[in-house]
């Protein structure tokens, strides 16, 4: 029993401050961690982002609705469970449906549970607010997510292998950048992203030390 | 004491609601998925029995070609002009790898060789396992075993060029191939 | 399955498919503590206790989930054994190692939601479906790498922080990534090795 108790409280702090330590921009690029692997396409992409859109607003409808109800030392159990049963149902649609895709990206889709920011909205937002709020928080969210995972694939995409959805885009005479295909290849253009987005936004450096 | 009760409570009714759930949804999509792992692995059998396939007719040239038998819980696949094929999967230099392996109808040569998963290194010791080197491997001997050498060596009919720079990968197909061609030999009494 | 050796398990974990600079995973507590060679020390240590306990856990229960064919929950219940794990973890050295317990601090929980965990616990049973001893040595291996990548990276910021004149977009996040970056380049050097 203790077990539970302490999950609820501790737990939750630890999440709000945990996962939220930075500006929500770099928070929108932290949540993408998981799916950095499978950038280099974006055809993966695509899927990666429909399964964590689909996943949050399961998340955002589910915890809202039951929001008044849910016993406050379990909430985060809670959390899991649905965010679990969403992954499982995303990764058995897409076998089902996508299997190509579905094994291009391999054990990622699962890491979609990992994902901080489903997590950190259901706790910080989802639990606290009605439906149709959450639902609109968790769109914003996605599409956040969305909109980063995709100009990273696009880019990598382009530039690596010459084709876009697999569509050759390139002028022949084009020689691929190949270490943007190969996995190091994807830190460099998060890099570049966040110097851009960061520039652009005015963030504070972190403080030194 | 009624707190806890009704948080287990509600954990568990909210589990076995989502289990519920999950099972399903698997029911809608499992008939699905296994429809295509199906075909995924008819798709390798005939690619190592070398029987030419189209993307729609995979199926009907499979039960026209192929019989299928279980031998000590062991799958031999047997084409209609005598060659046998049944899969294989062992240890890589990096990883599993498994394949299908087929052998001709004197089950002394090499018919084909189709990989299924592997996970070696991506250029180096993949290339072992691409099907055109794969190729090279067709019609080589097995008795008394396979032997990968070194490229550009291979004289005798059951010996193959490795790729240079690909050791670990190619001792380890040697390996796998000639471990499982010997116990499927044994399973089927030759 | 198989009998892949355990040394080979040991260097492809630690150097080839390395969890942060091959499987990219891992990156939220990568770019926030890899500012300080200290705290990333820590929570690369954090990392290999909890990875090694989970996987053994989630090993076990995936052998009893098979066995009774509800494979369907399995996401389910390895998040649940990892967030249950880290707990324990927690109250073991709440009692028994204060100090250290207080020097980890937040990593701690923080685990819970750490890709990697969850990574490895699904690699080695859906995977690759490895036995008992496979699966302990990938799992010290593979977090032992990610501390190796935590740490390399953290001293190069830590160095660059002091002499460096990195833009100010590019401070903090950005540069980490460029730095893992280049370390992973450096890595891709090791797929020979094994």
């Amino acid at each position: 029993m203790k077990l539970k108790q302490i999950f609820g409280k501790k737990g939750a702090k630890t999440i709000k401050n945990g996962v939220w330590l930075e500006h929500p921009i770099s928070s929108a690029t932290l949540g993408i961690c998981s799916a950095l692997a499978i950038s280099n396409k974006v055809e993966n992409a695509i899927a990666m982002s429909a399964g964590v859109i689909f996943v949050l607003v399961l998340t955002a409808v589910i915890i809202s609705l039951l929001r008044k109800v849910i016993p406050s030392r379990v909430r985060i159990i809670i959390y899991m469970i649905t965010i679990a049963s969403g992954v499982t149902i995303v990764d058995l649609v897409l076998k089902a449906y996508w299997p190509t895709v579905s094994e291009a990206m391999g054990p990622y889709v699962p890491l979609i549970i990992t994902n901080c920011i489903i997590m950190g909205r259901a706790e910080a937002f989802f639990v606290q607010n009605p439906t149709k709020l959450s639902l609109i928080d968790a769109l914003a969210n996605g599409f956040a997510y969305t909109y980063t995972l995709m100009t990273i694939a696009i880019f990598r995409e382009i530039f690596a292998f010459g084709t876009l959805l697999g569509v050759k885009v390139t002028p022949s005479g084009w020689v691929d950048w190949v270490v943007l295909a190969a996995p190091a290849g994807a830190f460099f253009v998060l890099g570049v992203f966040l110097w851009i987005t960061r520039t652009a936004a005015g963030v504070e450096p972190p403080a030194k030390g | 004491m009624i707190d806890k009760v009704k948080m287990i409570g509600f954990v568990l009714v909210f589990g076995i609601f989502w289990a519920s759930a999950l099972v399903a949804v698997d029911t809608m999509t499992g008939p699905r998925i296994e429809k295509y792992l199906l075909e995924k692995k008819r798709k390798k059998v005939l690619e190592a029995l070398v029987i030419p396939y189209e993307a729609d007719t995979i199926e009907q040239i499979f039960t026209t070609n192929v019989t299928s038998e279980e031998i000590d819980g062991k799958t031999i696949y047997t084409a209609a002009d005598g060659s046998i094929a049944f899969e294989f999967a062992g240890p890589g230099s990096q990883g599993p790898m498994s394949g299908v392996i087929a052998l001709s109808p004197e089950k002394d040569a090499l018919k084909g060789i189709a990989i299924i998963t592997q996970s070696e290194t991506p250029g180096l010791g993949s290339r072992v396992l691409a099907a055109d080197n794969l190729a090279n491997f067709r019609d080589k001997k097995v008795v008394p075993e396979l032997a990968i050498v070194a490229a550009g060596s291979a004289s005798a009919d059951n010996e193959v060029d490795a790729i240079t720079g690909a050791t670990l990968t190619c001792n380890a197909l040697e390996n796998i191939v000639n471990k499982s061609v010997k116990a499927t030999k044994t399973l089927i009494g030759q | 399955m198989g009998e892949t050796s355990l040394i080979s398990i040991f260097f492809t974990a630690l150097l080839i498919q390395n969890v942060a600079l091959y499987y990219l995973l891992g990156m939220c507590p990568f770019v926030a503590l890899t500012r300080s060679l200290t705290t990333a020390m820590g929570m690369g240590a954090a990392v290999i206790f909890v990875v090694t306990l989970t996987s053994s856990a989630n090993w076990v229960i995936y052998q009893i989930l098979e066995a009774t064919g509800s494979l369907i929950i399995q996401y389910i219940v390895f998040i649940i054994v990892i967030a249950a794990c880290v707990q324990l973890v927690e109250m073991i050295m709440e009692r028994f190692f204060p100090a250290l317990q207080a020097s980890f601090g937040i990593f701690l929980p923080l685990i819970t939601v750490n890709c990697t965990v969850l990574f490895i616990s699904l690699k080695v049973t859906t995977v690759d479906n490895l036995s008992y001893i496979q699966t302990v040595v990938y799992a010290i291996s593979a977090a032992v790498g990610f501390w190796l990548a935590m740490i390399m990276v953290a001293a190069i910021y830590e160095k660059l922080d002091l002499i460096g004149r990195v833009p100010k977009g590019l401070q903090g996040p950005g540069i980490i990534m460029v730095i893992t970056g280049i370390i992973a380049l450096a890595f891709m050097g090791f797929s020979g090795m094994v």
